[in-house]
This record gives structure tokens, sequence and C-alpha cells, in this order.
């Protein structure tokens, strides 16, 4: 990994644990912020399906799926930001599917680690939470606080692994 | 490809070249081995984990496709299973599409002939290791191993090939997503991966997009890769099966000693010569594993019984010996064998001026002695 990349990775990491620190803080601020989350991050996603078209995906057969995509998707970007009010149902079921599907794979890792007699409780244990934090999100489908706690502790969590990731040697020993 | 080949038609082929039963033996368990040597496993007998050559598909459900997550999984998959053809092809597009169409696998490349090359004298495991490695660069041809929709991807215009020459028919081939059906070839329904809008989804790796096709000895196909402009590809897997064979008998010979240097586009047709009729009738029956074929086949040259492969076969020795003895094992001269292979690539590709694979970094290991 070039040094740029790790510092890309240090910055963003740290804007995320503290984006998730301030709205774990001021729990009042961030119904209108997971909004704001959301609408940016579908414009950002059509913005970085168009840049994949033009970069790669125009030599693709049948690459043109990728232009149509990102036109739409940053188009549903503009139209969530101009909302005013999203359900809170949504986010909720949003968080519920993350977590539930993250938990899923964790434990299906899990059993396949204990079948090979390799190491798997840390794999279930992470299954298990992710898949209580879905059921959480799903038995409290009204409740704002849950909502803000599971946003906020995901995008710490991702902010700290991205950090660590900075640090992971990358190199190859070639051995001769 | 799978164990009938890895296994049986790689014991096949050893013996062909020269080696006695039990050295065919080990070569054909190191081939077949490369299918199962996952981090999973390494951390099982507490071998080093960089040392894996393949991935479970829990692992690769499991593995970020982050810029070290991409680079982790090309190294393992470019290095046993999708062998790029050409680290310097020229094509139309930018530095990162380009990175990638060079990874695109495809047989008689330069990095086979390293491949080889690298494996000589360093032992029976590391033959097998090699012959993983050409065996697939004919299999997996024009998929690249790296997660890549614009490179591994296929649409609906896929058609199996039935037949030969003028009595050939076309049947179009409409996949399922169920990877719990089992491939039918009778009525033509095959399993591929789900499509993943994804650039670097996993599911995007390899030949998932063409299911299980690129391992059938049998299977006969046109398509539209992703990669070709338009342009329909014809995969004779029969041919393709039978020039891996040819070439991996040539190839252990050089390995054996018998031959002074390894040459690309090199086959032993001669050794082969007497067997080729029933080997081309094990490669053309519409079957799913050719395990048994080969078996016999391998029974028939040596006359000796080919146990079923073992994942266990060696891993207790490997655990009992001692950190210093454990190289000396049969799984630790498979190990070397196989970090050897995945740094040779890994730094081939850095060479080019590729980082898919990350940067390698050299170690002179000097004798004691």
């Amino acid at each position: 990994m070039t040094k740029a990349r790790r510092i890309g990775y240090v910055l963003t990491g740290l804007i995320m644990v503290i984006f998730g620190t301030a709205m774990a803080i001021m729990p009042s601020e961030v119904y209108g912020v997971i909004i704001l989350s959301l609408g940016l991050t579908l414009m950002l996603s059509g913005i970085r399906s168009l840049v994949y078209y033009f970069t790669m995906a125009k030599h693709m057969v049948g690459g043109l799926a990728v232009l149509y995509r990102g036109v739409i998707v940053f188009d549903i970007g503009l139209f969530t930001l101009s909302l005013v009010d999203v359900p809170l149902i949504f986010i909720m079921l949003y968080l519920a599917g993350l977590h539930g599907f993250s938990g899923f794979i964790d434990i299906m890792r899990a059993i396949e680690s204990k079948k090979m007699n390799a190491s798997w409780k840390l794999n279930i244990s992470h299954g298990i939470i992710n898949v209580l934090i879905a059921l959480l999100c799903l038995v409290f489908l009204k409740t704002v606080w849950v909502a803000t706690l599971c946003y906020s502790l995901g995008l710490i969590y991702s902010g700290i692994i991205r950090i660590i990731q900075a640090f992971r040697r990358t190199t190859v020993v070639y051995i001769q | 490809m799978q164990g009938d080949f890895h296994y049986y038609a790689t014991y096949c082929a050893a013996f062909l070249a020269g080696y006695t039963h039990e050295e065919s033996l080990a070569i054909c368990y190191s081939a077949q081995f490369v299918d199962f040597c996952s981090v999973t496993f390494l951390k099982k007998i507490k071998g080093p984990e960089t040392a894996a050559t393949t991935q479970l598909q829990a692992e690769l459900m499991d593995s970020r496709t982050d810029h070290v997550g991409l680079q982790k999984i090309t190294r393992t998959w470019a290095s046993f299973h999708f062998l790029p053809r050409d680290l310097n092809a020229e094509v139309k597009g930018g530095r990162r599409y380009q990175n990638k169409y060079r990874l695109i696998c495809g047989p008689n490349g330069e990095l086979l002939a390293d491949t080889v090359e690298l494996a000589k004298e360093k032992g029976l495991e590391a033959a097998g290791v090699a012959m993983h490695v050409l065996a697939d660069t004919w299999a997996h041809s024009y998929f690249a191993g790296t997660p890549s929709l614009v490179i591994n991807n296929t649409n609906y215009q896929f058609y199996e090939i039935l037949g030969e020459g003028d009595d050939a028919e076309t049947r179009r081939i409409a996949f399922r997503h169920n990877p719990k059906a089992l491939d039918d070839p009778v009525e033509g329904k095959y399993t591929n991966s789900v499509y993943q809008s994804s650039e670097n989804n996993v599911m995007n790796l390899g030949h998932g997009r063409a299911g299980h096709l690129p391992d059938y000895s049998f299977a006969r196909y046109k398509y539209l890769p992703a990669w070709a402009d338009y342009k329909e590809i014809i995969k004779d897997n029969p041919s393709d099966y039978m020039h891996a064979f040819c070439q991996m008998v040539y190839a252990l010979r050089y390995l054996r000693g018998d031959i002074d240097a390894f040459a690309l586009d090199t086959y032993d047709w001669d050794t082969v010569a007497p067997y080729k009729e029933e080997i081309k009738e094990i490669i053309e029956r519409r079957q799913l594993l050719a395990s048994k074929d080969w078996k016999a086949l391998g029974e028939k040259l040596s006359g000796c019984t080919i146990e079923a492969f073992d994942i266990k076969k060696y891993q207790q020795e490997y655990v009992d010996a001692e950190n210093n003895e454990k190289n000396q094992t049969y799984l630790g001269r498979f190990i070397t064998a196989a970090l050897a292979q995945k740094s040779m690539v890994t730094n081939s590709m850095a060479a080019s001026r590729n980082r898919l694979a990350g940067i390698g970094l050299e170690v002179r290991i000097r004798d004691k002695g």
C-alpha cells in the first residue's frame, strides 16, 4: 500500500470516528444527519458509477447499463436530499438488513471454520452480535435512539477498522 | 479444473513422464492440495497464512474488497488458478482497465515458463504446484483471477456446442443461481454466480459467471466475454484438456531432468500417443467428474492402486514436527513452494507496474553451510 493511500485511510477513519462519536453525543441532531448521509451516499454512488463507466465499463459488453444506473442513482440521491422527512421505519429496516446480513455471513463462516476444526469463536460472537443488533432494530422499529445508537456504533467501528487497515503489513516476502 | 484432472490425470501424466508410483502420488497430491490449502486450514495446522493457495467460499464471502483485501484475493487466485497470460498486453482504455485486462488467464504465457522453471529441483511438491497452475491456464482461459465485472462478466449470449464438425448443434444455456442445484449436462442446466454490478464484488472473481463449464472437460461452448469488444469466443475444452495433459507430461519430463530447457507451446504427443484414444474418450464423456475413469487409467498404467485424496494425509506429520523441522515435512515443502510461486507472480505483476496483487519484498535466504 502506498503512503498516500495509508494517510487517506487514517484520515477517513478519523473522520468516521469523530462523526460517529458526535452523533452518539448529540442524538437530537442525528435524524437529519442520517437523511443527509443517505442522500449524499446515493449521490456519491451515482457519481462513482459514472466515473466507473467512463474509465472502465464503457469497454465492457453491456456496459451502458452502468451509465444508466449512475444517472438514475444520482437523481434519486438529489431527490432524497430534497425530502423534508423520511419515515424512520426505512432507516431502521436499512440498518436491520445491514446487520442481519453481516451476522449471517459471520455465522456461516464460523460454521465452516468449526467443521475444519479451525478457530470459530470470534466469528460466531461477531455474527451473534450483528444478528442481535438487527433484531434490536426490528423490535424498536419506531424508536429514534436505537437508530442513532446503531448508526453511530457502526460508523465508529468502520472508522477504527479503516485506521487499523492503514497500518496493515501488505508487503509479500519473496523467497529465493 | 477439479479433482479428476488435478489428482488422477496428474498422476497419469507424472507416471507417463517417468516418475515412480510413489513419486507420482506425491506430485498429484500436491497438485490437488492447491485447491484445499486455505487460510482456515493453515490456521488449523498453525502454518503461515500467507501461503494460502485458495480461499474457501466462506472466506471469500467474508473478505473485504478494499484495496488490501483485493490484493490478497488477487495474489491467491492469479498465482495458482488464473495465471496471467500477458502482463504487458496492450488494450484501449485507462491504466485501471489495462491492469485488470492484463490479468486475463491463458496458456503459454511467460509466467508459465517462470512457474515451471521455479519448480525445477525444488522437489515433488513444487512440481505438483506447478502442474496445478499449468493445467488451470487451459481450463480457466479468458477469465482473470481478480474480482472484475469488466473482465469476468458474461451475458445471455451463452451457447453450448453439442457434437462436432458439420453435425454440431448449439443450445442456449439459461444459467440458474441455486448453488445447491447440481449441474445437469443432459438437460443443459448449469449454475452460475449472480450478476453483481459492483466491479470488485467477489462474485465477479474468475469464471463464476460461466459457472463450472470451464471445469468440465467435455464442454464446448461459445459466449461473449465482457472484455473482447463484442467478439465471440469458442471454448473447446476437450482440445484444451488434451493440450494441458500433454504439456504436463512434457513439463514433468523437464522437471525430472529428461529435457534441458522448458519451451512454451510444446507438448509430449509421442509419449501420450498410445493412450490418446482412451484419454480422448475420458475427456469427452459427458459427466460432471471423471475421477473414476482417470483413476482406472492411472492404475492400468502403473499397476498400483491409487489411493483417494485425503486432506489429512500429511497434516499430523507437520503438526508434530519441531519448528526447525517443519520445512522438511511434506506440507512444509508444499508451503515453501506455494510461497515462492505466489511471490514470483506478485513480483512479476509489480515489475509490470501492476499493483493489483501488491508489492513483493525480495529476501534471499543463504544456506548456513
